[in-house]
């Protein structure tokens, strides 16, 4: 009983700050935008390295995994910096206006609660995304069907993405995914023009 | 110990959280039986609020350390009614003032 009460309370205390902060927002945002980004990374890498023939299928894993990680990093720090100011000169604002220091408050707890969301968000997002996109080169596959099901999978994720954003903007999922596929089809498009070129 | 059974307050808070969640709180401490909330004035990120509490014990350290966790400060204290008995405030001649014939 002691065990559900708490948890009751973290989830209304939680629910709070996300009231105070808009988290659930910014959270919503970050992640459609990072997951695009693993997705349409990870993309190029296939191209490339379809296109450089590589046929290992653990070379392009870990060149996959390393890009996946590169991306999880730099999106964890770069929301964590850039939330970290936008929210502290909030919070100084708040402070003028208040004519009091506002740390250890609530407010400043749900201000670094959207700080940690944002940032968790940020960096799990791309490397997720991407993780998924190259996953057939963990399968017992052979390379061409590797490549092909990471590309199908990589355009099933930006479907799917768009169709979530189209709901989000309670417009049409069909469109919303259409968009995000049309992203993927130029990506690859402009990849292979460039790679034609070089190759 | 006499018992202070209602508190009248000035309140300068931030509009997040808001005077339902403030007064949801208020109302979870011991001693407070209700609470009225009413914003008399609105400014960008601040607004004005007159939290009158009442209740059998009221703990104003309790109570200021609700309003201060949520962002607010107490610039008044406007009124207070302690003891058994609720008293109502007296009238003097003060308050209507000297009137001229």
């Amino acid at each position: 009983m002691a065990m559900r009460e708490r948890i009751r309370a973290y989830i209304k205390k939680i629910s709070a700050y996300n009231r105070i902060s808009h988290s659930d927002e910014i959270g919503r945002r970050y992640f459609a935008m990072n997951a695009f980004d693993g997705i349409l990374t990870t993309l190029g890498i296939l191209f490339g390295s379809y296109a450089g023939n590589i046929r290992e299928p653990h070379v392009v894993f870990i060149t996959g995994m390393g890009a996946a990680v590169a991306m999880g990093v730099s999106g964890f720090w770069g929301a964590y910096e850039t939330e970290r100011a936008e929210r502290s000169r909030d919070l100084k604002e708040l402070e003028d206006a208040t004519l009091r220091s506002l740390a250890d408050t609530e407010i400043s707890r749900a201000g670094d609660f959207a700080v940690w969301t944002a940032s968790i968000i940020d960096g799990v997002s791309p490397f997720a995304a991407a993780m998924l996109v190259i996953f057939p080169f963990f399968l017992p596959l052979s390379i061409e069907r590797m490549y092909l099901s990471a590309t199908v999978l990589a355009f099933l994720s930006l479907a799917a993405l768009g169709a979530y954003l189209g709901s989000l903007s309670k417009k049409s999922m069909t469109k919303g995914a259409l968009k995000m596929v049309l992203a993927g089809v130029i990506s690859a498009a402009i990849s292979v023009l460039l790679i034609g070129k070089a190759v | 110990m006499g018992q202070t059974r209602l508190i009248v307050l000035d309140v300068l808070k931030p509009h997040s959280p808001s005077i339902l969640e403030l007064a949801e709180r208020l109302t979870t401490l011991p001693g407070v039986g209700g609470v009225d909330i009413t914003i008399f004035e609105m400014d960008r990120k601040v607004e004005n609020a007159k939290i009158t509490l009442q209740g059998e014990d009221l703990q104003y350290e309790e109570i200021l350390r609700v309003i201060m966790d949520a962002g607010g400060t107490v610039h008044s204290v406007d009124k207070v009614q302690a003891g058994r008995l609720i008293v109502a405030e007296a009238k003097t001649p003060q308050d209507t003032g000297a009137q001229m014939r």
